[in-house]
Order: C-alpha cells, then sequence, then structure tokens
C-alpha cells in the first residue's frame, strides 16, 4: 500500500511537468503564388510562418492577409504596374530549428528578395540570422520581443508595436486624459507580464508616475481578492493591467465584488472572447492596440469587409499588420525604381525599406534606426461590449 | 483582510475536501488514485452545461450533470478497472490515467477549448458585514460541502448499504463471506465518487468558468488534500482540504501570490514529513 501511495506520488508529480507540445512532420513549403508576367519579370517574396503545430492559427491568419495583399497587388499588374509578386511561403511549425531550415530554402534555393515572418518572436530571433547574412531584409509583422531589434541586425524589421510601445502609449493617455499622478500594475507571471512590469518600472519616471502597487498572478489563477484588496489599499490613479483575456475578464467580475473601482487599462487581452466571458463587469475597460476594426478609417472598413469574405471572420492584428507588410515592401521597390535605383540589389531595397513611411490599415508606419516600428497607436474603450476608440 | 482571507481559503478549501472525499473513497476501495477523478468532474460540469445552454432550468442541468458524472463513473469502473483490477496495481493506475486524456481531449473535442461563463445557483449581491464583503456563493459552497460530508459520514456509519461498502472496502474477503457483493460495492463507490466530483465542478466552474483543464489544478489539489488529511479517511480528506484552502490564502496574501499553489505542496511535504500517514491516519495498513 505504502509503494502504491509513493508510485502514485510520483506519477502526480510527473503530470505536473508533462508538457503539452509535440509535432512531428517535416517542415515543407506551403502554397506558391505565380503569377503570368509579361515582362518577364517577377519579385519573389518570401513568407515564413507557422502554418502547422501549436500555432498554426495564428500563422494562417499571417498568411491569409499576405495572400490578400500579394493578389491585390498581382490583379494591378504588380509592383509598379508591372512587376508582380511571386509568392513563396514556407511553414515552419512555431520551431525555432525548423525556421531556420525552412529560411535557408527561402534564400538559397527559392532566392527570395524579402522576407515576411516569422510570428512567434523565438523563430523570427533564430531564422533572422539567415536573411542577415545573405543582406536580405525581413518584415515580421507579429514578432514583439524588444531583443529583435536591439541585436544590431540591420536587415530586419518589426512591424508590430513592442510592449514598450504600448506601455507609453497607455502612461500617456492616462496623464493626458485623466491627470493621473500614480497607478497600480497587475500583471501575469509569463514573459509577457512580467516584462511589462519591468518596461512599467522603468519608464514610469518619464511620465511623472509613481507605481504604488504592483502585483502578479499566474495564468490559470481564479481568486484574486488578495491582489485587488492590496491595490485598492495602495489607492492608485488608475491600474495597468498586462495579460490575457481570462483571468482579465475574471479580475473585473472580482473588482465590482470587491468594490475595486479606478480606471482599467492595458494590454494583451483584446479579445472577443473578453466580452463573453467578463460581460458588464468589463464595461469601460480601455486598450492599447495598433488595429481596431471598429476603427471608421475607410482603408480599415475596407481591409475588414475584404479579410471577412475571403476566409471569415476572425483575425487578429497581425493579419493587417502581414497586409502592411506586403504593401511595404511594394511601396520601397517603387521608390527604388522611381529613383532610377536597382531594387534587386538587395542592399538598396534594405535601405529603402528603413526609409518607409506607408499610410496602411494599420496607420502610418515608419522605422527608427533599428528597425522598430514607430505608430500611433490606439486606446479602445469596451462600451456595452462594443469597441469604441477614445484615441486614434 | 484577514478574515476576508480566511473565508476565501474555507470556501476554495470545502470544494477541494469535497473533490478529497471522492478521491479517499476509491483509494479506500482500490487501494490507488483515481487520475481521471478531475476530468470527471469537469465533464459532469460540462454536461450541466450543455443542459443549461439547452434551456433547462439550472438545477435541472445540476441533476443531470452529475447523473451524467454518476454514470461516467460507473463506466469508468465496470468497463475499464474492473478488467484491469486483478493484473496490478500500476496497470490500475496508468489506466485511469489513460482514461483522464481521452475525457479531457473528447471534451476539447466537443466543447472546445476556451472557457465559458457558468451560471451560478447563488445570487450575485454581496453581503456586507462590516468592511467584509461575503458572496452567497462562498457561503453556500462552504455549506453544501459541509452538509454532503456529513451526510456522508452519516451514510457510511449508519445506513445499511453505507455500512456494507465500508466493510467491502476495508475487508473485501471478509465482506464477501458475510454475504455483501464486494463488486457491487466497489461499482457504487465509483458512482458517488464521480457525483461529489461534478458537484465540486459545478460550485467551482461559476468563479472559474467551465474549462477543458479545470482539472489540472484542482485534481492536483485534491490528491494532496486526501493525502495529507489521511487517505483513506472522510474527515482527513475535509480537514486535509480546508487546511489547504487557508494556508494558500493566507500565503498568498502575506507572502506571494505568485507561490499560491506551491504553499499547499510545500505543506503537504512539511505533514507528510512529520506524520508520513496523513494527519488523521494512525498506522498505515499493510495487506500485504
Amino acid at each position: 500500500m505504502k509503494r502504491a501511495l509513493a508510485f502514485a506520488m510520483a506519477l502526480l508529480m510527473g503530470l505536473a511537468v508533462v508538457g503539452c507540445e509535440s509535432s512531428d512532420s517535416e517542415g515543407g513549403g506551403g502554397t506558391v503564388i505565380v503569377p503570368e508576367s509579361a515582362s518577364g519579370e517577377y519579385f519573389t517574396l518570401g513568407l515564413i510562418a507557422p502554418l502547422s503545430g501549436s500555432s498554426a492559427v495564428s500563422g494562417q491568419i499571417l498568411e491569409n492577409a499576405t495572400i490578400m495583399a500579394v493578389n491585390e497587388i498581382n490583379e494591378e499588374g504588380g509592383i509598379n504596374g508591372e512587376i508582380p509578386i511571386r509568392l513563396v511561403s514556407i511553414d515552419d511549425e512555431a520551431v525555432p530549428a525548423t525556421s531556420v531550415t525552412a529560411m535557408q530554402r527561402l534564400v538559397e534555393q527559392d532566392k527570395v528578395q524579402a522576407v515576411i515572418g516569422s510570428q512567434p518572436s523565438s523563430c523570427t530571433m533564430a531564422n533572422m540570422e539567415i536573411t542577415e547574412a545573405a543582406h536580405i531584409p525581413q518584415i515580421t509583422p507579429a514578432s514583439s520581443n524588444v531583443a529583435i531589434t536591439e541585436g544590431g541586425n540591420d536587415y530586419i524589421y518589426q512591424l508590430t508595436a513592442t510592449d514598450e510601445l504600448h506601455m507609453r502609449n497607455v502612461m500617456q493617455y492616462m496623464v493626458d486624459e485623466y491627470g493621473a499622478e500614480k497607478f497600480a500594475i497587475l500583471y501575469e507571471s509569463s514573459d509577457f507580464g512580467t516584462g511589462g512590469y519591468r518596461i512599467a518600472n522603468q519608464i514610469c519616471d518619464e511620465y511623472d508616475l509613481e507605481m504604488v502597487d504592483h502585483e502578479v498572478y499566474n495564468s490559470g489563477d481564479t481568486d484574486f481578492s488578495v491582489a485587488l484588496s492590496k491595490i485598492k489599499n495602495a489607492d492608485p490613479d488608475f491600474i495597468i493591467f498586462w495579460g490575457y483575456h481570462t483571468e482579465v475578464a475574471m479580475i473585473c467580475r472580482q473588482m465590482i465584488q470587491y468594490g475595486v473601482e479606478y480606471p482599467v487599462i492595458g494590454q494583451g487581452f483584446n479579445s472577443p472572447e473578453l466580452t463573453n466571458l467578463g460581460g458588464q463587469s468589463i464595461n469601460g475597460i480601455m486598450i492599447s492596440t495598433a488595429f481596431d476594426a471598429a476603427n471608421p478609417d475607410e482603408k480599415v472598413q475596407e481591409f475588414d469587409r475584404k479579410y471577412a469574405e475571403l476566409y471569415g471572420e476572425g483575425y487578429d492584428q497581425n493579419a493587417p499588420q502581414s497586409y502592411d507588410a506586403v504593401y511595404i515592401i511594394k511601396d520601397a521597390v517603387e521608390r527604388c525604381i522611381a529613383d532610377g535605383e536597382d531594387y534587386t540589389d538587395s542592399d538598396v531595397l534594405n535601405d529603402y525599406i528603413g526609409s518607409t513611411s506607408w499610410d496602411g490599415v494599420t496607420g502610418v508606419t515608419t522605422f527608427d534606426e533599428n528597425g522598430k516600428m514607430n505608430k500611433d497607436l490606439l486606446i479602445i474603450q469596451i462600451e456595452d461590449g462594443e469597441h469604441v476608440i477614445v484615441k486614434g | 483582510m484577514l478574515f476576508q482571507q480566511i473565508l476565501n481559503g474555507l470556501t476554495n478549501g470545502s470544494l477541494y475536501a469535497l473533490m478529497a472525499v471522492g478521491v479517499t473513497m476509491v483509494y479506500k476501495s482500490l487501494g490507488m488514485l483515481n487520475f481521471a477523478h478531475g476530468d470527471i468532474m469537469m465533464v459532469g460540469t460540462f454536461i450541466t452545461l450543455t443542459f443549461v445552454l439547452m434551456g433547462y432550468p439550472l438545477y435541472v442541468g445540476i441533476a443531470l450533470g452529475v447523473i451524467s458524472a454518476a454514470i461516467l463513473g460507473f463506466l469508468l469502473e465496470r468497463a475499464i478497472l474492473r478488467k484491469v483490477k486483478f493484473t496490478s496495481f500500476v496497470n490500475l493506475l496508468i489506466a485511469t490515467v489513460g482514461v483522464s486524456y481521452v475525457l479531457r481531449n473528447a471534451a476539447m473535442v466537443i466543447w472546445g477549448t476556451s472557457p465559458q461563463l457558468f451560471p451560478s445557483m447563488f445570487p450575485e449581491t454581496l453581503i456586507e458585514i462590516g468592511n467584509f464583503r461575503i458572496t452567497p456563493q462562498s457561503i453556500g459552497v462552504i455549506l453544501i460541502s459541509l452538509v454532503i460530508i456529513t451526510g456522508l459520514h452519516f451514510f457510511f456509519t449508519k445506513v445499511k448499504i453505507g455500512k456494507c461498502m465500508q466493510l467491502a472496502n476495508s475487508d473485501p474477503e471478509g465482506a464477501a463471506m458475510m454475504g455483501v457483493n464486494v463488486t457491487h460495492m466497489r461499482f457504487l463507490t465509483f458512482g458517488i465518487s464521480a457525483a461529489l466530483a461534478a458537484i465540486a465542478g459545478i460550485m467551482i466552474a461559476p468563479m472559474t468558468y467551465a474549462r477543458v483543464d479545470m482539472s489540472a489544478t484542482i485534481g492536483m489539489k485534491a490528491f494532496a488534500a486526501a493525502i495529507l488529511g489521511g487517505i483513506g479517511n472522510l474527515w482527513g480528506a475535509l480537514l486535509g482540504g480546508i487546511i489547504l484552502g487557508i494556508v494558500e490564502a493566507l500565503g498568498s496574501a502575506y507572502i506571494s501570490t505568485a507561490y499560491r499553489d506551491a504553499f499547499s505542496f510545500i505543506i503537504l511535504f512539511i505533514v507528510l514529513f512529520v506524520k508520513p500517514t496523513g494527519l488523521l491516519n494512525k498506522k498505515i495498513e499493510n495487506k500485504l
């Protein structure tokens, strides 16, 4: 009996550490668009994304939006009306090692002239060394890890807001609109959440904000009474949430229960599920985002309508960002041609991408000297389950 | 905050206790832990939710969910465990682990992976006493758990069939000689254990949402609570559950919320170190 118990305990502990991921198939090529070209000239664009494995849904969205943009451009005759885009898409399974092999194939075999991807930061960080060595410009429309553009790689561009950009957006807005002086932050104990806390701690002085409390929770936690009562005692002007929708919806419900009434703003939980789970309790919550389909801007509405028509509802911000990435490359090539430069020289093309100022569906995109995106982000507020843009 | 946290601890603790009672019952009857216990809870919860979403009143949904879970418990015993029973306890354990995975994956296919809102059987309005805010849910959960565990105690000590179950569990050969159908009793044990899990799940879900992975932490806590209190002991399960709940709440309030789940297991190690049989068990029963 004692042995049985010991065995059971061992098994129990084993279960607790069992991972959840396994993938077997080898990375292979995805869709390839080979358009007709009157001039015989092509621009070869590579797309690298997790089309299978744990991040497949997200990768698929990224691919859909890229294909949508490439088809649009090709229908008009191609870049500058004469150079159609040949799209080679490849699956990296969200596995860094696979992503390196896949990138090698794109560069050596398919001779791509620019690359879009990948989605997981770990993959982008692994495969961007290949494009750097080959001097091929690469735009990631989804990987948000700040280290990507901080490593001195001249060929990588990050077309997605880093957490620092979001945090600055949040703080600026609360100072401007609410005259806030002190705040509390409630974040998840993941890389994402602790990264948010670290950034908030670093930059709050720049906005004359004082961090009066910081509380952490684990993904899957269900009782936030401790954190909430500590925050209540600290009496901040607003609370920053840095976590995902499941917990945030629950925290909002418990805030009402425990009578914690402060403005809430943050990032990470912008999901349709938030409204389903939170109901009335998430009314008034504010979110920093680069893109929202509620934006009445004509380009946004057009994109939303077109994407939904082709692939159905339900996409994340990676879709408009990938879509814009294609247009940024198109724009760079066109500017090259207009200046009489040779866009097939990848270093020239890289310089032109670096000097981008493209007004797309996600607003005006520019890159800083490291390739990090500069953009005026939005703040949306949820009112009766609907997104309202309070800062655009 | 202290009072508030003790109350939170009691609420969670009584749910752990309810789950632990089911674990303990099965342990007594088969001498092993049922790793599918948490997943039976999850399936019972989702079945209830499905009936509620189909338009049945909550109480009907709850009744149907609990009955379905009991049937699932019966099936588990009848179709799987009875077949591997006489080989070895390792096979039994692995069989329940397998059932756990099958249930969880089937649930993912049927109900999806995203958490879903679950209706509460208690009103949402808070009861305020001075500075304290108590949810009717907390009071309800504590009372229902206490009533069920006390009820079970009387069932096992006063009601004939309960006494037979108790006997069949502690001394199968003796019980068989007295004319008790041990197989039937074991069958019943699984059914009751599964029904208890479903009740716990139905009370947890309004606070945590119904989610396919809800069994992971709660299932672990149930094992920990059962072992802490002394496995095989009904009151031990109650005591273990409540200690875990309170340690967790106070630990996260006064030390750190990040280590919330760790506190329960730390206290388990300490208790097992000092008293290897758990708090309420006197000696290790050794049938070998």
